[in-house]
């Protein structure tokens, strides 16, 4: 019977199928968070959910728990998403589209906001944001890292994080209340 | 005026840090101070912590189905792939390394048959080659 994460892990680097699917399905939310929020949904961020527990897999007999394993994954994610956002702004620069992380590029995004799906409207407006404020914002507010956990999986000072939460989130707000029509705390409010 | 500004500015700073537990005693009191003073500042401070209860709260925590079926038939196909690489790398190597002792041995036969003797230096050809030998030899 696989019990805990230590002995799941055991059995995972000794080959066990079940063990590995136990971890991934354990550990999904936690990915997929980290790659919805810095890709938005769709086919991207799926790949680099798959990728980054293909890297664990190859990796494994390498993880000591140094971090828990949460982190782990999640600083995997993460990279693995900012290589994906540098890859696909030299394909764009490459072939001279049009298209752009801006938000009035979503052409559903007045249907969204008719549905008042608010949450969708958040996933575009971080998706509109650098990818500097994203990863602070996904690893900070969605995740529920603490600041100092957020800069070790940066690797950023504690300061520039800090700035980053403030500055990130003032952004969001800004690319948001527009859209919103008022402040996103009264329309927060109407949508529950 | 310009230096009310930077003091909002400065509160609200203090605010966004408050949130994630980082003040300093004497500047957690003075952001106690105004936040008690100031309707607007607790306003803001709600409306901050609304909008983050409102990102986390919206955060897409899950794949489409399977996804660790998936996850797990790539990792099935990428070793099938590496198996596939090596069982190839192997049989070409496996030629050239066949190919290669026939080469030698025939070269040894040859120079065995010619000098007829079993010296090293003669089967290897190498009696001539020394450093000094090397050195002499005409630059191209």
């Amino acid at each position: 019977m696989l019990q805990n994460e230590e002995n799941l892990l055991k059995k995972a680097k000794d080959g066990s199928r079940e063990a590995l699917m136990a971890l991934i399905r354990k550990y999904e939310p936690q990915v997929a968070a980290t790659a919805i929020g810095m890709l938005g949904p769709g086919p991207e961020a799926e790949d680099v959910g798959q990728e980054t527990f293909i890297r664990f897999y190859q990796s494994l007999s390498k993880f000591r728990g140094d971090s828990t394993l949460g982190t782990y994954l999640t600083r995997i994610a993460i990279n693995l998403s900012l290589n994906q956002i540098k890859r696909r702004r030299l394909v764009r620069a490459r072939f001279h589209t049009d298209t752009s992380d801006k938000i009035d590029n979503y052409p559903d995004l007045d249907r969204a906001a008719e549905r008042s799906e608010a949450h969708k409207l958040i996933q575009k407006g971080l998706q509109s944001l650098e990818p500097k404020f994203r990863s602070v914002l996904v690893l900070r507010l969605i995740h529920g890292f603490s600041t100092s956990e957020t800069a070790r999986i940066l690797k950023l000072p504690l300061g520039t994080v800090l700035s980053r939460l403030a500055r990130g989130q003032q952004k969001l707000r800004d690319i948001l209340t527009p859209l919103y029509g008022k402040d996103l705390n009264e329309k927060g409010n109407g949508l529950e | 005026m310009k230096r009310g500004m930077d003091l909002s500015k400065k509160i609200r700073k203090w605010l966004y840090r408050s949130l994630d537990g980082t003040l300093r005693p004497r500047v957690k009191k003075r952001l106690e101070t105004a936040l008690a003073r100031s309707p607007g500042l607790r306003a803001e401070r709600e409306q901050i912590l609304a909008e983050r209860e409102e990102i986390a709260y919206g955060a897409a925590r899950s794949f489409e189905p399977l996804f660790a079926e998936r996850v797990w038939n790539r990792i099935q196909s990428q070793d099938q792939t590496t198996e596939f690489f090596y069982e190839s790398l192997k049989i070409v190597f496996r030629r050239f390394a066949v190919a290669g002792a026939i080469v030698v041995i025939l070269l040894l036969s040859y120079n065995l048959g010619k000098k007829n003797s079993l010296h090293s230096d003669e089967i290897f050809y190498t009696a001539d080659v020394t450093v000094e030998n090397l050195l002499q030899l005409p630059l191209l």
